[in-house]
């Protein structure tokens, strides 16, 4: 299950690994999905960098399973409305176990490559 | 996406064009249209002050909103994650992936049109086939012929689907199926006087084929392929439900009742007047332990004694009859005139409804005239004819019922010196066409019936 991406030329992001990034970026704060966007390729310094549309499946998919709920906040000056996520307590139990995981996948991976 | 209206049109434009491709229930689709829209018009306007101020032009302006949806992704693939966010794997997998959403497809192809027709012939079919099955099919025969028809159906319908949203798969499902069709249509129209209703369908679809291709394949280009692990079952489902009921007769019928669930007595009791001419009085006792469960199906046609279409078969016959010569009968005109008449004629006693026919009692000793009511014709012509034929309804049937049925033979002439072999009576009881028991008696001896071979054409 690979259909978020990077590059092209780039490692693939699993949707698992897509969804654990979000909600890392949302453990910092209340974002919307146009923050999320910009946060994933500013916080990787341009390596994941996706269709900026690719993150709207995934944030209803994990409100959808409860880890996020998101609300609409209005704007000024004729912009359109914002729907703002946050994580739920159940996102941040699955944010620490997939972290956890992530880590031990990571330092396995490090070992075989030996860097 | 026309590039004369304004941004903000383009953009909801753009946003629709997901949602067209997506399958989103219908309580977020309006949250979903306006969050998209909100980050398009945001990447919008950061593009067009990135740009500065000549992005205030109309290139620029242009080029601002080309940026934004560009930058979003192509709205198939968006589409099909929405469908992926809203439901579940197997749905996505499934229904998902052969119907999906797609943009609005404008004029249907006119051999599509024929497709759809021939695929509404099919779901015809189904109905009119499990309507068949549910009036004439046994348990097990009938499950498995309700379950292809309505897999099968599920499939017409999801091909129908699919043809409407101009999917490749639909298409290429109709081939097969038209070739059975044919196959079956043409065995039918050359079995007998039927012909099935979707026969013309498919001989004008063929007949149409050559020209159809091309058409269908601009038509369907836009299609999303499916993997080959749906596309086989679907095909198998599809064919199933042609090839299936067809067969259903000869399927097994595990539930179907055996000669070990019938018990069948008889006996005679004999006496010889003082020219030396035996009267037989024959008496056969008859009991179903159970009873096939719908012998005429769930919806049978009828299960009274005159509306029944399945009967079984109570036959009884006495020998020897010297006059009987088969052989001079196969083949041969019968000389009414020289014909010697029965051997053993069948006396009575005389069913006080039915005349001519045996009585027939039930367990109280009470008459049951259904058994009766098809008394089988005597065809007494040189012996050839059995002295006695019912019809035993299968609605008339109990099980655990002691049925007895009797009968008065009466020898015509004095035996011939080969014909001096002790008087035996022979009584066969045919369930339906599926088995045969049969048990003898003498004047002495009490007989028990055991199953035998199947019915000779004479004795049916």
């Amino acid at each position: 299950m690979a259909e978020p991406t990077t590059r092209p030329d780039g490692p693939q992001l699993s949707r698992g690994e897509f969804g654990l990034l979000i909600l890392g970026l949302l453990q910092r704060r209340e974002m919307y999905g146009y923050e999320v966007v910009a946060q994933l390729r500013e916080t990787s310094k341009h390596v994941i960098d996706l269709p900026e549309g690719t993150v709207y499946p995934a944030l209803r998919r994990l409100e959808h399973d409860g880890l996020i709920s998101g609300h609409w906040v209005d704007v000024s000056g004729g912009a359109p409305r914002r729907r703002y996520y946050a994580l739920t307590l159940t996102g941040e139990r699955a944010l620490a176990s997939g972290r956890a995981e992530w880590q031990r996948f990571k330092t396995a991976a490090d070992t075989v490559l030996g860097s | 996406m026309s590039a004369g209206l304004a941004p903000e049109s383009r953009l909801r434009a753009h946003v629709q064009a997901i949602l067209e491709r997506a399958s989103v229930p219908p309580e977020h689709r309006d949250d979903l249209a306006e969050e998209l829209y909100g980050h398009l018009w945001q990447r919008w306007q950061d593009a067009a002050k990135s740009a500065g101020p000549a992005a205030d032009g109309s290139d620029g302006a242009e080029n601002s909103v080309e940026a934004a949806i560009r930058s979003f992704g192509d709205p198939g693939s968006l589409g099909r994650d929405f469908t992926r966010a809203f439901h579940s794997r197997m749905y996505a997998g499934t229904i998902g992936a052969l119907l999906p959403a797609v943009a609005d497809l404008g004029d249907e192809a006119p051999d599509a049109v024929m497709l759809r027709l021939f695929f509404g012939s099919l779901l015809v079919q189904d109905i009119v086939l499990a309507f068949v099955a549910l009036r004439t099919l046994t348990p097990f025969r009938l499950g498995v012929t309700l379950a292809s028809l309505v897999l099968s159906a599920v499939v017409v319908v999801l091909a129908l689907g699919a043809l409407g949203r101009a999917q490749r798969w639909a298409v290429r499902l109709a081939l097969p199926a038209i070739a059975v069709c044919l196959v079956e249509g043409c065995a039918e129209l050359l079995s007998g006087p039927g012909i099935r209703i979707n026969l013309l369908a498919v001989v004008a679809l063929i007949a149409a084929l050559p020209a159809m291709g091309p058409e269908l394949a601009a038509w369907t280009k836009e299609s999303h392929p499916i993997r080959t692990r749906l596309g086989i079952p679907l095909a198998a489902l599809l064919l199933g439900g042609l090839l299936i009921p067809p067969l259903a007769p000869f399927l097994p019928e595990p539930t179907a009742v055996g000669p070990a669930d019938l018990s069948l007595h008889v006996n005679a009791a004999c006496t010889v007047d003082g020219s030396g001419l035996t009267t037989m009085t024959a008496t056969a006792q008859i009991k179903w332990d159970r009873l096939d469960p719908w012998p005429q199906g769930a919806l049978p046609v009828g299960s009274d004694a005159l509306t029944s279409p399945v009967f079984d078969g109570l036959y009884t016959t006495v020998l020897p009859d010297p006059s009987f010569d088969l052989s001079s009968y196969i083949g041969a005109t019968v000389d009414v005139n020289a014909d010697p008449g029965p051997y053993w004629q069948f006396v009575g006693p005389a069913d006080p409804n039915w005349s001519g026919a045996p009585v027939v009692t039930g367990p109280d000793g009470a008459a049951l005239p259904t058994w009766v009511m098809f008394q089988g014709g005597t065809a007494w012509s040189g012996g050839l004819g059995v002295p006695s034929g019912l019809m035993v309804p299968q609605g008339t049937l109990v099980a655990g019922q002691l049925v007895t049925v009797q009968w008065v033979f009466q020898q015509q002439r004095p035996a011939p010196a080969s014909g001096k072999n002790p008087p035996m009576v022979v009584v066969s009881y045919a369930h339906m066409d599926h088995f045969l028991v049969q048990g003898v008696a003498t004047c002495t001896n009490a007989g028990v019936g055991v199953q035998v071979a199947p019915l000779a054409p004479w004795q049916q």
